[in-house]
């Protein structure tokens, strides 16, 4: 009996790494910076990625903040940390042109794209949404699927 | 080791457990896909029901909403002083742009395929009960109303070179809050906060606060920032950048046209614009020195 639950254990405990595995074995999440700046308030996004034990964060613009901010709800997920890398050093595939294309939201999505996790939860995600979708400009366009290519989606 | 029986439940409790690992993985930890899976069906749905709006002929279409645009005789119409106060935001708008009433609903035509209405159509559907065919079709009409403005815009600012930066955040603004006067007309303030997860008083904050993210200048260097570049590079050079960058940006107009007609492959757009994203690339380097470029650009520059 004790082999039939420590067999059991096992395969559960294999199981559940699975589920948390299913995107990729990266952990990855995005954190937000929500501050007044010159009497606005922004809610910065921006996404992070443990590579290794290493945590890195990425971003296109807003650097200097990115050791800042706190994690934004929703977005911990397992993704591959070579494709998030890909899609923040690649500009002219999937840097989203800031006002035109989107913002840090959609830029954000596009770097977590491989876990499947958005930033639905940052301030004002869906007034952003309504005129560039998740993943800029409109979601299906050329630039966004040569994005996917460029960063092996 | 172990006997049939054990071997048959052994095999039985994997299976258990691996089908709760398959369904809480796909209905918690993705908790989208339903959602995914309504918006095809609306995509679907949409399409047909679109191709026969534009067959009825959508201008002639009778509409009783307060701010659409539908009838080019009747560029704005008004119910009270809040829609007033938006609608002269959006007359504005169209004076800037040179645009009357029968632009704008032509304008609309091109973005009644746009992705992001159905996926939107979905969400106000699980978030909003009962809301009818009637308002879902003036939101739908205005937010057609706000991509083709939001488009002009864009188009407004690319091409001029007098136009700059701030001038097209302020336009910006104007437009996504005269957008959300359609919600606050429609919905209660409850279903507003529900559906757009912000509340009805903070909206124009939260609105001015994403657009001031809007950068003057285009940097692809993380950790640099605005003012670095003003401190460091001489106006004259941030001037030719800017406008570097708006012919590369019509540029990708120009391509996303060629692509939507179906004259060019996505692979095909995909190929010219990274000679386009080079040729800005190899101009901005002639136009700054090291120290300037490595500023703006980083080493980040991975062109394909």
């Amino acid at each position: 009996m004790k082999k039939k639950i420590t067999l059991f254990v096992c395969l559960f405990l294999f199981a559940i790494a699975n589920i948390c595995h299913a995107g990729g074995s990266d952990i990855m999440w995005a954190r937000h910076l929500d501050a007044f700046i010159e009497g606005l308030y922004i809610d910065h996004t921006f996404a992070c990625v443990n590579d290794n034990g290493q945590n890195s964060c990425y971003a296109y613009h807003g650097g200097s903040g990115l050791s800042l901010g706190d994690y934004l709800s929703g977005t911990y997920g397992y993704g591959y940390a070579y494709k998030l890398k890909r899609c923040a050093t690649h500009p002219a595939q999937c840097k989203v042109v800031w006002g035109i294309e989107g913002t840090c939201h959609q830029e954000s999505n596009k770097m977590l794209y491989s876990s499947g996790k958005k930033v639905s939860q940052a301030d004002g995600y869906w007034l952003t949404y309504l005129y560039f979708g998740h993943y800029g400009h409109f979601a299906f366009d050329w630039k966004w699927s040569n994005c996917k290519l460029v960063c092996n989606y | 080791m172990f006997n049939k029986k054990s071997f048959l439940f052994i095999i039985t409790i994997t299976l258990l457990t691996l089908s709760i690992a398959w369904f809480v993985n796909s209905k918690l930890l993705n908790n989208n896909s339903d959602y995914h899976t309504e918006s095809k069906e609306i995509i679907k749905k949409d399409a047909n029901a679109k191709k026969s709006v534009i067959k009825d002929d959508f201008v002639q279409k009778d509409v009783v909403e307060p701010i659409v645009i539908a009838n080019d005789n009747d560029i704005v119409s008004y119910n009270n002083n809040d829609s007033l106060e938006s609608d002269n935001s959006l007359q504005e708008l169209m004076d800037l742009l040179s645009l009357n009433a029968k632009d704008v609903i032509n304008g609309q035509k091109q973005f009644e395929y746009n992705p992001i209405f159905p996926e939107w159509e979905a969400r106000m559907n699980s978030k909003i009960s009962g809301l009818s065919e009637e308002k879902k079709e003036t939101i739908r009409k205005n937010h057609l109303t706000s991509l083709f403005i939001k488009d002009q815009l864009d188009l407004n600012y690319l091409e001029n070179e007098n136009i700059g930066q701030m001038d097209y955040q302020e336009n910006l603004a104007k437009l996504f809050k005269w957008h959300q006067t359609t919600y606050r007309e429609i919905l209660s303030e409850e279903e507003y906060e529900q559906l757009l997860e912000v509340s009805v008083n903070e909206t124009d904050d939260v609105i001015d606060g994403i657009i001031s993210m809007v950068p003057e200048i285009e940097i692809t260097n993380p950790k640099t920032t605005v003012d670095d570049v003003y401190e460091n590079v001489p106006i004259y050079k941030i001037e030719s950048l800017t406008a570097l960058f708006k012919e590369r940006e019509l540029s990708a107009r120009t391509i996303s046209k060629a692509v939507n007609a179906g004259e060019m492959s996505v692979e095909e757009a995909g190929e010219i614009w990274n000679d386009c994203y080079q040729n800005y690339i190899d101009e901005a380097k002639n136009l700054l020195d090291k120290k300037e470029f490595e500023l703006i650009f980083g080493s980040l520059i991975n062109i394909k």
